[in-house]
């Protein structure tokens, strides 16, 4: 794939300059249509949560109540007051031994993996051919596919990580994702799975040489009705080039011997 | 190459270090406060999404327990901070802060480990 050069018009967002100041923004001429690279998420400077939330999620339907409400409780509440005991649904919080995407080694998938980017940083990578973009999220090694300027097959297999197409609109990556299986939870701090309608838009522009935003929108009309929608969610990632993916594997077997200690712990 | 700095990086290493706790909540660890648990090293093991280990403390009452241990980092969070696979061996006599569990659970989160000869690690400006 060529990419044509051109020069950054020097969009700095104050919002960068003065929330990441530990992370220097560095000015230099870079093409919006590359993301490759690694990236790494930037502390936010709020505890509990990691995304940049303007509106609480959606309360679930009846019928997503009675299927996807995850009953054992959630590690924290993530939007609004992360003290909070109980999600907008109802999930307790703050529970011990509470459930979290990728707990026990279970696929962390869409969109959870990317309350982690700090754990581990994420890569995306161009092909030769220039059909797909591969997004590698070190978090429990799980990948992705963006197939550029395609439409969703109509006989889509659920999958932990969904199905995604993406395209240009502008210097912003959209991806669109469907076909989940709803075996994980959406995000650490929602309390429920998605259902098979579950339906994720990312947009991903690359705001400055080492600054990419990404802005999610959620749809689930199973679960949040068919008018509802979860929006105002965002990140930003800052370039490491000279980082490296590492190998993260969880392996329930490496865990027998603290396991062990763990039962024989309780008072 | 122009490069923007602002605030000071202590403080944000302090939001950081908040930030990194708060990720998974560990709500059954009182993560607010650390205390020194002294021992010797039975396990130890470097894994994903966290390391772990055990040791053997003896009590107040000079009863033996032993104690499961986990960190709030991933891998890479721990090879960052210097600790490798044989960072700490079975038998090691150390001292480590750590936060214990709310429950009362002879279980904590791994905050750092002072040996014998008086290293920290991670180093007291990391932890």
């Amino acid at each position: 794939m060529r990419f044509i050069q051109q020069k950054n018009s020097t969009r700095l967002l104050l919002v960068c300059l003065f929330s990441f100041p530990a992370w220097a923004i560095q000015a230099q001429d870079f093409d919006p249509r590359d993301i490759s690279g690694v990236w790494g998420e930037l502390p936010t400077g709020r505890p509990g949560f990691n995304y940049n939330m303007s509106t609480p999620p959606p309360r679930l339907t009846e019928w997503g109540m009675e299927n996807l409400r995850m009953m054992e409780g959630i590690t924290h509440a993530a939007v609004g007051d992360p003290r909070a005991t109980e999600t907008i649904n109802g999930v307790p919080t703050l529970t011990l031994g509470g459930q979290y995407p990728g707990k026990d080694c279970e696929p962390v998938g869409m969109p959870g993996n990317l309350d982690y980017v700090d754990f581990g940083p994420v890569e995306f990578v161009y092909t030769r051919d220039g059909d797909r973009i591969i997004q590698m999220l070190e978090y429990h090694r799980e990948w992705r596919t963006f197939w550029l300027d395609e439409e969703h097959p109509d006989d889509l297999f659920p999958t932990y990580m969904g199905h995604s197409v993406a395209s240009w609109d502008g210097d912003t990556l959209v991806v669109d994702t469907i076909g989940f299986n709803g075996l994980t939870q959406i995000t650490q701090g929602v309390g429920h799975r998605p259902s098979d309608a579950f339906h994720l838009v990312e947009r991903y522009t690359r705001i400055a040489y080492d600054r990419l935003q990404l802005e999610m929108t959620m749809y689930d009309e199973k679960a949040w009705g068919p008018d509802a929608s979860w929006s105002g969610l965002s990140k930003t990632f800052a370039l490491m080039p000279d980082e490296r993916l590492q190998e993260f594997i969880c392996v329930p077997s490496e865990y027998a011997e603290f396991d062990s200690a763990l039962e024989d712990s309780s008072q | 190459m122009k490069t923007i700095t602002g605030l000071s990086l202590t403080f944000w290493l302090a939001v950081l270090s908040l930030n990194s706790w708060a990720h998974h909540g560990y709500p059954q660890y009182n993560l607010r406060e650390s205390s020194p648990l002294s021992g010797t090293i039975i396990s130890y093991r470097m894994s994903n999404p966290h390391s772990h280990m055990t040791l053997s403390v003896v009590n107040e009452d000079g009863e033996t327990e032993i104690w499961a241990i986990e960190t709030l980092d991933t891998l890479r969070g721990m090879r960052s901070k210097g600790f490798t696979a044989n960072t700490l061996q079975a038998g090691d006599v150390v001292t480590m802060m750590v936060s214990p569990a709310l429950n009362g659970d002879r279980t904590a989160v791994f905050r750092s480990v002072e040996f014998e000869d008086g290293r920290i690690m991670p180093a007291p400006e990391e932890n």
